[in-house]
């Protein structure tokens, strides 16, 4: 039990060598890096300003010794007062990864694509951008993914209201509960 | 006469709509290919026709409650993503489940690879048109399919696993259960195996076609059996061992060729690593409790976390935020089908469109998966 849950410390090993990476992105950056450090279980966790996000992740993918060539993932985020956008990187070696983040105004979105260094944004960006009304510069196909072309609204923002629709209006049963079910609370969670 | 035999041939592409509805989609999927005679000039998938708002859900349930909604999004491997899911939710709360609970969900998960790559046998055959093949998979599967049922009581949705253990202990006559699946299944295997992979109509539909280079692959983050199918080693199982795959023996089998039948290899024999897996795993079974001490409204820390884990397509990812109450913030989940369905019209780009199905079928997507 105890060997297995110390199985992320073996990567801890390579958490040291990936400090070093780190300290090369706060010396390169300095002025728009917010944060940069390995995490418990050897992740690279690094916070950009958007302005730099492509320098970032080129000197990640490439200059990085060892790199983290590829990108696996990228997801979005709403924090109410702004929105995040997250890119997983990783090593095919040894499936170490790092998670770069970068803050935008939930108004005038803008962020530069990354498809020019991962063929993965491109379905992962139109993603974020339909989701998040994220607009991404330069993508070279910006329509919607797994939305319908005339969607409106960004449905993963936090104050997403969706559309009146028949078909999504509550159950009835819902609006007029039976006199049985009219005026019971949910049960509620004790706690232990 | 003469001058229209003169006159230069007049071609014209075509466009083709493949799907939404079609045997060889798995799912509802749909692609626009435009065909040049019976070459592929360009593949378009259309997807999204499954969405199911997965990741909006999750903001409105608490953390327990969300664990059913994992079975449904990748359906041939539920137990492993409420794996995926509940590690996440335990590295957020620091809880550590009991080494009883570990191995029962390491042996759930490998029955589970079992079982979805029968699914892929036995519809690839369908695919490439060896019919019966289907039938002896589906048949091995209603085996597993029985044995899911023991534990869970659920067949295809299970919510089983709990945040920091598990729902019940194993049935009595499990063990035995597993060890006459374990005894019966190999040779039953290898037929199959005989009768697919062996067969020279397969192999004239597979080799070769829907070729993808280890570059091209992981440009486009196309994980899983696609992946080890063009030569390169990345397994989450073995690279950053979770649950209790650091407790047991097994090969990450690779095939450099990266077309169809390598793809194909893969899977069968990733099969047979499963059941030495599941062997192990039985044998090493500890006795204890299955559940640990978690409270009964989980608020974790207010944090994030971002677990990996391999399911039978790929890298299934999740990633979770809390902020101090008890239902998530924000839940993201990386379906493998998705990015591994991005990297088709690369596949397919040139060939011929025979070879498409085989191709697609060959990616064993989970429509799903893709949208979820």
């Amino acid at each position: 039990m105890t060997d297995h849950e110390t199985t992320p410390a073996s990567t801890s090993a390579g958490g040291d060598n990936n400090a070093h990476i780190a300290q090369a992105l706060h010396q390169r950056f300095s002025d728009h890096l917010l944060r940069a450090e390995v995490d418990a279980v050897g992740t690279l966790q690094v916070a950009v300003d958007a302005g730099v996000l492509v320098e970032v992740c080129r000197f990640l993918s490439e200059e990085a010794q060892p790199p983290y060539p590829y990108l696996s993932d990228a997801f979005g985020a709403d924090y109410e007062d702004h929105l995040q956008v997250l890119y997983h990187l990783f090593r095919a070696e040894t499936g170490e990864g790092a998670l770069v983040r970068t803050d935008l105004p939930r108004e005038d979105a803008v962020l530069p694509t990354l498809t020019g260094l991962y063929n993965t944004a491109k379905w992962a960006e139109r993603e974020i951008a339909e989701m998040f009304g994220v607009t991404f510069e330069g993508h070279p196909d910006p329509r919607k993914l797994l939305l319908p072309d005339d969607w409106a609204g960004y449905p993963l923002r936090k104050d997403y209201q969706r559309p009146d629709h028949p078909y999504l209006r509550p159950e009835p049963l819902h609006e007029n509960p039976p006199a049985f079910l009219a005026g019971q609370a949910e049960p509620e969670v004790t706690e232990e | 006469m003469s001058e229209t035999a003169q006159a230069p041939l007049r071609t014209e592409d075509i466009t083709v709509n493949v799907g939404p509805q079609h045997p060889s989609t798995h799912g509802v999927l749909r692609f626009v290919v435009t065909l040049e005679g019976e070459t592929i000039r360009e593949c378009v998938p259309h997807i999204g026709y499954l969405h199911s708002s997965l990741e909006k859900i999750a903001e409105t349930l608490r953390f327990g409650q969300y664990i059913t909604n994992t079975d449904r999004f990748d359906y041939l491997n539920g137990l492993g993503n409420e794996l995926c899911y509940v590690q996440a939710v335990e590295r957020l709360l620091g809880v550590e489940p009991p080494p009883r609970t570990q191995f029962i969900r390491t042996l759930m998960a490998e029955l589970k690879r079992i079982s979805s790559h029968l699914v892929y046998l036995g519809t690839y055959g369908n695919d490439t048109g060896a019919v019966t093949v289907f039938l002896h998979a589906f048949r091995e599967r209603e085996l597993l399919m029985n044995m899911f049922e023991a534990v869970t009581g659920g067949r295809l949705l299970y919510n089983y696993l709990r945040i920091g253990g598990l729902r019940n202990d194993l049935p009595t006559g499990f063990d035995e259960q597993v060890c006459s699946f374990l005894e019966h299944f190999p040779p039953r295997l290898e037929e199959m195996n005989d009768l697919l992979t062996k067969n020279r109509i397969f192999i004239a539909r597979t080799r070769g076609v829907g070729l993808l280079t280890a570059e091209q692959a992981l440009s486009y983050g196309v994980t899983g059996p696609t992946l080890r199918g063009c030569g390169v080693s990345y397994d989450m199982r073995k690279l950053r061992p979770y649950a209790a795959y650091d407790q047991v023996e097994f090969d990450v089998p690779t095939f450099p060729e990266g077309d169809c039948l390598a793809r194909h290899l893969v899977r069968m024999e990733e099969m047979r690593q499963s059941l030495r897996i599941v062997r192990q795993l039985l044998d090493k079974m500890p006795d204890g409790e299955v559940q640990a001490d978690v409270p009964r409204r989980l608020k974790p820390e207010p944090g994030e976390v971002y677990e990996r884990v391999e399911s039978p397509r790929g890298e299934l990812g999740c990633y979770l935020v809390s902020d101090g109450s008890d239902k998530p913030y924000r839940m993201h989940w990386r379906g493998p089908s998705f990015y591994n369905l991005q990297a088709l019209p690369e596949m397919v780009r040139g060939g011929l469109v025979a070879d498409f199905i085989a191709t697609l079928g060959s990616l064993d997507p989970v429509a799903p998966d893709i949208d979820r």
